[in-house]
């Protein structure tokens, strides 16, 4: 598994999965190696550019970070979610519960206003 | 006569004075004779129980006054010393006993200045010296002295005990101890003799040697020795130590690390025996021991354990190896000697089940798809087991494939395939003579299924008769026409041509499920097989199902494999319905292509990319849940995935063997506002999918989704 982490904007740390999916075959190790990169953090934008396919365990992982943030206070950010992701994300009304930007630029823009896409 | 009268009465009276005062007096006097008397006899009998006393004394009694000088010798003191009372009355003692060496350091030069100047130096105590007999001989004895003081009159009592046995009985033992001590040295061994109640040890100068030390330089005390133990082992051996002198154990051993003078420890073997006790309490007075020097011995014992470990490791790495090998091996086998489903294969399902005996084996089938239509099943059994039989096999293989090319590339002109019978006669053109090298032989079945002409060609060689199930029920064996390969030089090789329609399946199997040895011992036998697969294919559509009920039916608990076993199941799929079935291990890593399979099936359908995807969401959950959740599966088998292309209609279904399930729904909904993190699967499979059943049947769960397509699909027409 692939995974790239790098700093960017204002000290927002910017995760990216470089797989095709997000699901049970490949969540356990996801969840312990971003559980890790997350763990000092309050700004984390996860990009999903390269994520076709997300399932109800890969579900379960980004909402368990998103947990993590928001108990300290921080922010979870996803971008560039492909259509059919974000179809399963409206399916479970995923889309209410995370902030989702169109582009990695706008997810880091929300940090620097204080704003939501 | 009055003063007559008058004289006689007074002489009368005077005579009865005189004699009542006599009488008073000589009671008075018999009073004092008789109290004299009783002192008298008490006397005596004091006298006569201190005589008894001494005379049955075994031990001198000796009174002297304050000059030593003797004024009483009892008749012990007249045996022992052999002289009488008479002759030694008023002399001194002296003249017949040694003064202690204690005294003569002091200078006291007789008893007499020794009792003037200083009693408490002598009295009450013990002293071993000797004395000196009438005839000469001197004699050791042990002697005491107590005060005896009438009034200022100063007396003693001295005790005096003859030890002359006991100086014989200890120098006889320490002249043994001596003669072991030496034939102890001479065997290497070092000797302590240990004082026990004085703490004292002695150690002789091969003990010292043994750690290092020198006459002299080492402590010869108790204390000392156990100060060498090493702290580990100093527990272990002082209760060893204990025990036998307190004489719960016969003898005292251990092994120990002592420390050297050099500052070492050094393996020691330390035994000894208490060889004095006290009469009294069995107090132990004095123990001898050995120590023996066995740091050779357990350098040897640490060398032989360090190659019992190394050893123990080799074996571990020639069985880790031989494992390695053999999964290697197995790998090797299962993911290039057998072949995999082939996606191509729409309208012929395979479904096979090796099991080897020995990790690899011997018996190996081929699927080769010489076009969409035609499939040739090839299975073989090498005799043998093991990696040999699976060499062999490969070997076997390889000709094959290499005779199928040739044969194939030279019928090219002739429009036509190579017929089973010319690529077996090819095999065993090339084949035989290196099997006759060997002294090994195969079996082999081939069978060409031709979906367009509907028929079923085989060559048998000496293997298990593949079974042909016409209408999932009626069974045609497809016998063998030859023996197998490797037994016979020339051979014309012929074929044999049935009809095999669509639903029809062949079962083809090694001698490994027939020869099973079922609990009661018994043999399995080819009956039972048929029968349970009659009832198999009645019951189950898929052969993956079939399989699988099968093993669970024939080959459950206490069933012994005595060789490889291997099936295989070929139902030719109904040719009017778009199915693609796939065989999936139960493992999260097949999600891969339940994903590609459901996807692409959908979008064939005309759904949307939003809709395929969420269809395939909804499939790999189901897979998920199968994997992580689903009890009572049979090892080995796979989850079947069916994806049948209805009009309007894509249906999936996921059949497995195990426990009924039936997930209850409202249960396994999620409160969305509390972020969960789970329990979204169900959720997605009933939001998705506009149908979800479960099916249980004879131990086959089927899940079957479906999914409506709003538009008519141009690929559904298509089918």
């Amino acid at each position: 598994m692939e995974i790239r982490s790098k700093i960017e904007g204002s000290n927002v740390l910017v995760i990216e999965l470089r797989e095709d999916n997000l699901d049970a075959s490949n969540v356990r190790v996801f969840r312990e190696v971003v559980q890790s990169l997350i763990q000092s953090r309050n700004r984390v934008v996860f990009d999903m550019s390269y994520i076709k396919f997300v399932d109800s365990s890969g579900l379960g992982a980004l909402i368990s970070c998103q947990r993590l943030l928001n108990s300290r206070q921080g922010e979870f950010r996803l971008c560039s979610m492909s259509v059919t992701v974000r179809a399963l994300f409206e399916l479970m009304r995923m889309h209410r519960v995370f902030h989702i930007h169109v582009s990695r630029e706008d997810a880091l823009n929300a940090f620097e206003v204080g704003t939501h896409a | 006569m009055n003063w007559i009268a008058g004289m006689t009465l007074m002489l009368i009276a005077l005579l009865l004075f005189g004699a009542l005062f006599f009488r008073r007096s000589f009671n008075r006097n018999l009073d004092t004779k008789l109290k004299l008397k009783r002192a008298h006899d008490v006397g005596f009998a004091l006298a006569s129980r201190n005589e008894a006393i001494l005379l049955a004394s075994l031990d001198a009694v000796i009174s002297i006054d304050a000059q030593g000088r003797i004024v009483d010798f009892s008749p012990a003191a007249e045996r022992m010393f052999g002289y009488r009372y008479a002759e030694v009355r008023a002399r001194h003692l002296n003249d017949f006993v040694r003064l202690p060496e204690l005294l003569k350091n002091r200078r006291y030069y007789d008893l007499a200045r020794v009792l003037e100047k200083s009693e408490d130096l002598i009295l009450n105590r013990r002293f071993e010296v000797f004395a000196k007999h009438q005839n000469g001989r001197k004699f050791p004895i042990e002697f005491s002295i107590f005060p005896a003081h009438v009034g200022k009159l100063k007396s003693y009592v001295v005790s005096v005990r003859d030890i002359s046995e006991r100086h014989l009985a200890e120098a006889a033992l320490a002249e043994s101890s001596e003669r072991w001590k030496l034939a102890l040295e001479g065997a290497g061994d070092g000797v302590w003799d240990w004082d026990v109640q004085s703490g004292q040890v002695i150690y002789s100068t091969r003990w010292l040697k043994m750690l290092g030390y020198d006459q002299g330089s080492f402590e010869a005390t108790h204390s000392a020795w156990c100060a060498l133990l090493h702290p580990e082992d100093s527990s272990v051996v002082l209760s060893a130590l204990l025990e036998h002198l307190v004489g719960k154990q016969p003898s005292f051993s251990a092994e120990c690390r002592m420390r050297s003078h050099s500052g070492e420890w050094q393996w020691i073997h330390a035994r000894g025996t208490v060889v004095q006790r006290a009469k009294i309490d069995g107090k132990p007075i004095r123990m001898v021991g050995t120590h023996t020097d066995i740091s050779d011995r357990k350098r040897i014992e640490a060398e032989r354990g360090d190659l019992l470990v190394q050893s123990h490791q080799l074996t571990l790495q020639l069985q880790q190896a031989r494992a390695a090998e053999l999964s290697v091996g197995t790998k090797i086998q299962q993911s290039l000697l057998t072949t995999q489903q082939n996606r191509r294969l729409t309208h012929l399902w395979l479904s096979a089940f090796n099991q080897p005996s020995q990790g690899i084996d011997g018996d190996f089938i081929e699927v080769i798809c010489l076009s969409e239509q035609t499939i040739d099943i090839v299975a073989g059994d090498v005799m043998g087991k093991g990696v040999n039989a699976a060499l062999m096999g490969a070997a076997v293989k390889m000709q094959l494939s290499r005779s199928l090319i040739e044969l194939t590339t030279s019928a090219i002109d002739l429009g036509r395939l190579p017929q089973p019978a010319e690529v077996v006669r090819s095999m065993h053109r090339e084949v035989t003579p290196h099997l006759q090298a060997l002294e090994a032989f195969v079996t082999l079945c081939y069978l060409r299924i031709d979906m367009r002409t509907n028929t079923v060609t085989w060559v048998g060689c000496g293997h298990e008769e593949a079974l042909l199930a016409r209408d999932r029920g009626t069974f045609v064996a497809l016998g063998n026409q030859h023996p197998p390969l490797g037994v016979l030089d020339k051979i014309e090789f012929v074929q044999e041509t049935t009809a095999m329609t669509a639903l029809d399946s062949v079962f083809l199997h090694s001698d490994g499920l027939p020869d099973a040895i079922l609990a009661n011992g018994e043999r399995l036998g080819v009956y039972s097989v048929r029968t349970a697969l009659a009832r198999f294919l009645k019951l189950h559509k898929t052969p993956g199902a079939i399989l699988s009920n099968l093993r669970s039916s024939l080959l459950g608990e206490g069933v012994r494999f005595t060789d490889d076993l291997t099936m295989l199941l070929a139902t030719r799929a109904d040719p009017n319905v778009a199915i693609l079935r796939l065989e999936l291990d139960v493992h999260l890593d097949s999600i891969a292509k339940v994903r590609t399979m459901v996807n692409e099936d959908a979008l064939l359908l005309g759904f949307s990319v939003t809709e395929a995807s969420l269809i395939t969401v909804a499939a790999v959950e189901v897979f998920t849940n199968i994997v992580r959740h689903a009890t009572g599966l049979l090892p080995g088998a796979p989850v079947e995935i069916l994806s049948t292309r209805l009009p309007n209609t894509l249906q999936i279904e996921l059949i497995y063997l195990g426990d009924y399930f039936q997930p209850d729904l409202d249960r396994h909904k999620p409160n969305l506002d509390n972020f969960p993190e789970g329990g979204f699967g169900l959720g997605i499979i009933h939001d998705v999918c506009d149908d979800v059943r479960y099916v249980h049947e004879s131990g086959v769960n089927t899940v079957r989704l479906s999914k409506f397509a709003v538009v008519e699909s141009p690929a559904l027409l298509s089918t």
